[in-house]
């Protein structure tokens, strides 16, 4: 019921973010039409970092409460943080094409994003194809912390590397009302998709370990 | 202005990428089902027998 | 036995049994002197490029060499069961970590000095002062790649395909610290400033420390069965 009602609320938002995307905000004056990139690649970016804090806090509680619930938690978020991730780094290079002039350069955000991606995936791949399914959460909660606290190691290192590529804006200064509004929009309904997948995802484990449990129990008797 | 197909490429991406995890959620929901039919049937059997 | 005193008594007995036997220590100084001849096949490394991708190539071999011997830090206990042993010893089970990590630690400071002078004649570099600084670079580069190393060598030790798993978890862990050991190296074989070299080893100092921390923390977790 209550999934019904955010998924309504979820298509409400959509409509409006993109009527404000496309229709509202004004042309930016120096990038030109291709600045519309920004109201979901941006979105898209603090989705993803929503999610891999997601994923700390549930390895966090899992390793000290050992309830499931948890656990899907991690996993849940994990997935949709490299969902999210993978829509960053495919919009991002779309938009540097026309502005920078090619689609990859080694520039710090863009590489941290790169490699704070590359950790997840690995938690991910390491998850599905490693661990056994009763070790799965215990080492999962593991790297999910480990991986969380690299993440500002990431985005240090990588500034010191290449601090002269900096290519991206320090701080979105100077939008305009209607474009900071347009912002706004965009990040709630982006957050609203994030946790509403994540329940779904949390909800789909659950299931498919009640029925794991349910096949021991029917093998057992 | 001749930057809209990036434009439309970047957001055809968010749907292109949303869609194809939808894809992956609804493959394995039909093998929940799938486990689940089975599962009845093992119990149907053992009821039976 | 107090915390420490555990700790030191796992690392005495691995190195005792590294010094007798050499097993890790000569294939991987072998391994790593081989992967410095690929790169140097891949890239032509004699000519001028060296001072723009020697560093890289040095560390690119020392993390892979890593990888082999991180690998098998704890597969002696896993094959003649003494990891069961040393779990139910009473205590802390982070001093096993912290014993094995320094273990690590070692063991990867030896590969590198062994193989610095092969790195120096096939590249012609000469040695000079330079190694003191080089030398801090080699003991923090080190210690961050055996701070996570040895967490996940003994979470990989217990995985199907941990062979193959371990380099996935490790490799993009590792990259802030490796970005940094590069940087450094290249800053200390170009007689770069002190100032300049400061940020890297601050930067993998933190990530040393952290991760050290982490891992003692999390390490009960990592291997309960």
């Amino acid at each position: 019921m209550r999934s019904t009602l955010v998924s309504y609320v979820l298509f409400a938002a959509m409509l409006i973010a993109l009527a404000a995307v496309f229709l509202w905000v004004p042309t930016e004056k120096e990038m030109g039409i291709i600045q519309r990139i920004f109201y979901f690649h941006v979105p898209s970016a603090m989705s993803a970092f929503l999610a891999f804090f997601l994923v700390f806090i549930g390895s966090i509680q899992y390793l000290r409460t050992r309830e499931e619930k948890w656990d899907r938690l991690a996993l849940s978020a994990a997935e949709l943080g490299v969902m999210f991730g993978l829509i960053v780094l495919i919009t991002g290079p779309l938009w540097a094409k026309p502005v920078w002039g090619v689609y990859w350069r080694w520039e710090p955000r863009l590489t941290s994003m790169l490699i704070t991606f590359t950790i997840y995936v690995a938690y991910l791949m390491v998850r599905d194809y490693g661990a056994q399914a009763s070790q799965a959460p215990r080492l999962g909660a593991v790297m999910g912390i480990l991986a969380f606290a690299n993440v500002p190691l990431v985005y240090y290192a990588v500034d010191l590397w290449s601090a002269d590529q900096q290519l991206h804006p320090p701080r979105n200064v100077g939008l305009e009302p209607t474009m900071e509004y347009a912002k706004w929009i965009c990040y709630a309904t982006f957050f609203l998709l994030l946790f509403h997948l994540v329940a779904q995802r949390m909800e789909l484990a659950r299931i498919e370990s009640a029925v794991v449990r349910l096949r021991q129990k029917l093998d057992d008797a | 202005m001749d930057n809209l197909h990036y434009l439309f490429a970047a957001f055809s991406t968010v749907w292109i990428v949303l869609f194809a995890y939808l894809m992956r959620l609804t493959k394995r929901t039909k093998e929940l089902g799938l486990q689940l039919e089975e599962l009845e049937s093992k119990i149907r059997e053992k009821k039976g027998g | 036995m107090s915390f420490i005193g555990r700790a030191l008594a796992i690392l005495r007995k691995d190195l005792q049994a590294e010094w007798r036997t050499k097993e890790r220590l000569s294939p991987m100084v072998f391994f790593t002197l081989l992967v410095l001849l690929v790169f140097n096949f891949s890239f032509e490394l004699g000519g001028a490029a060296l001072r723009e991708i020697g560093p890289g190539v040095l560390w690119s071999s020392y993390v892979f060499a890593s990888l082999l011997g991180l690998g098998r830090s704890f597969a002696d206990e896993h094959e003649n069961d003494a990891l069961d042993a040393l779990l139910l010893a009473p205590g802390d089970h982070g001093a096993i970590y912290l014993g094995k990590m320094v273990g690590n630690l070692v063991f990867l400071l030896a590969i590198e000095l062994l193989s610095l002078p092969f790195f120096a004649l096939f590249f012609n570099l000469s040695l000079g002062f330079f190694l003191v600084p080089l030398l801090a670079v080699f003991v923090l580069g080190s210690a961050c790649l055996a701070s996570v190393g040895t967490l996940f060598a003994a979470m990989s030790n217990n995985m199907r395909l941990r062979e193959l798993l371990l380099p996935l978890l490790l490799l993009p862990m590792i990259l802030p610290a490796l970005i940094s050991c590069v940087a450094a190296t290249k800053i200390v074989l170009a007689n770069g400033h002190f100032t300049e070299l400061l940020p890297h080893m601050q930067m993998l100092g933190v990530y040393a420390v952290v991760f050290t921390v982490l891992s003692l923390m999390l390490f009960e977790y990592a291997i309960e069965e």
